[in-house]
């Protein structure tokens, strides 16, 4: 194997680890965030009961709308979708109905038409992608709790990394400034991020018998600088500049 | 300022960057082709294609489009070979009744027959269910997109 192709190689393999990572931190919004600590003396109770706070809000249909197995519902009723749009891979729709047709980048004024969102200036409507449903329709208790907690089924996100997007994420955020004609969620939104704040310093608890997570786990930050780093190990190797054929001379 | 191009021709307006583009479109620069309907994003009416892709203009602020390629009906039969199957497949069928929401019909037929050149009936039906026809030519409207579709085989 040439040093170029290991260096292809390795280029490679670092971007099957990154690039999905480097999705996500690009996907969240780059504001200053701190994690809630996992409390060294944690009461499971505590953490039970600002859980059960939480599902209210989880369940709203500002939430559940979109956090479903299927195609998505809407309004105060979670009705069907109209139209009978599709998830799609990257649940923003199937062309040529796509969530972006009639969700542009801000809520209308008016009742009853879609909601709007912006992201990066563009239309930034969607649901949970076809490969992570995350959905939490028809789940409750400790069910919806473990599905919502569970990295494998919540996008990949550590406790301190849910934290951070239920405290930051402009879709999050949106439940809270739905537009006229729309119910808000059971609780406003600093009484929301508090109960998760809470139920993560006592351990994260879905049941009363598991036992209570002792860590946050990393952030986006974290994830961030170990991509930066890794990235740079690569770099300063010189493993891309020694490959470089020097050009022949005509 | 803001800029983009239309219908293949580069254009600039000065307007708020929050105003829809449908008002840009038939206020700004007379193209009113492009119709307003519920002024909500519901009935279709308003239908133009921002970079191939469909939007309600209705609900579309012209500054989010900066740059982007916005297409409508009154160039959509010129453009491309989809776009004439479809027009010609319309006046065929002679699908039109009152004709108020049949530029943003043609716009959501051609959007779809560039995606997908051989739809199936329930393909149809989906893609175009998010456009409303207050005169009910909806058969006519399913079998001009078949047509299309065939014409286009």
């Amino acid at each position: 194997m040439t040093l170029r192709t290991a260096a292809l190689r390795r280029i490679f393999e670092l971007s099957a680890t990154l690039l999905p990572i480097m999705a996500v931190v690009a996907a969240e919004p780059k504001q200053a965030f701190t994690p809630t600590q996992v409390s060294s003396t944690p009461v499971r109770e505590a953490g039970l009961s600002a859980f059960a706070m939480m599902e209210r809000v989880l369940l709203h249909p500002r939430c559940v709308n979109c956090h479903v197995p299927g195609a998505p519902l809407q309004g105060d009723f979670k009705r069907l979708h109209y139209p009978p749009v599709q998830r799609g891979i990257d649940g923003r729709g199937v062309a040529p109905l796509q969530c972006a047709t009639c969700h542009s980048t801000k809520n209308s004024p008016l009742a009853n038409a879609p909601t709007g969102l912006e992201t990066d200036g563009k239309p930034g409507w969607h649901m949970p992608p076809a490969h992570m449903k995350m959905s939490w329709f028809g789940l409750s208790g400790p069910a919806l709790c473990k599905v919502f907690r569970d990295p494998k089924t919540n996008g990949e996100r550590s406790l301190a990394m849910l934290e951070e997007h239920m405290a930051t994420d402009h879709l999050v955020l949106w439940a809270w400034e739905p537009g006229p004609g729309r119910q808000l969620p059971p609780m406003d939104k600093s009484s929301f991020d508090e109960q998760v704040r809470t139920w993560i310093r006592n351990g994260a608890p879905c049941d009363a018998q598991e036992p209570l997570h002792a860590s946050a786990g990393r952030t986006r930050a974290d994830l961030n600088a170990d991509a930066a780093k890794s990235l740079r190990a690569v770099v300063d190797s010189g493993i891309l500049t020694a490959t470089t054929p020097a050009r022949s001379q005509p | 300022m803001i800029s983009f191009q239309l219908n293949g021709q580069s254009q600039s307006v000065d307007v708020p960057g929050d105003t829809p583009v449908l008002w840009v479109l038939r206020d700004t620069l007379g193209l009113t082709g492009t119709k307003f309907g519920c002024g909500i994003a519901v009935c279709g009416a308003c239908t133009v294609h921002v970079d191939g892709q469909q939007r309600r203009s209705c609900v579309t602020p012209v500054a989010s489009i900066a740059g982007q390629s916005l297409s409508t009906i009154e160039a959509v039969g010129e453009q491309d070979e989809v776009g004439r199957a479809v027009t010609q497949a319309w006046v065929r069928h002679d699908v039109v009744q009152c004709g108020y929401c049949q530029s943003g019909q043609i716009m959501a037929a051609v959007a779809l027959l560039k995606v997908n050149k051989r739809p199936s009936d329930a393909d149809i039906d989906q893609a175009m269910s998010a456009n409303l026809c207050r005169c009910g030519t909806y058969a006519r409207i399913h079998a001009a997109v078949l047509d299309a579709a065939k014409s286009l085989a």
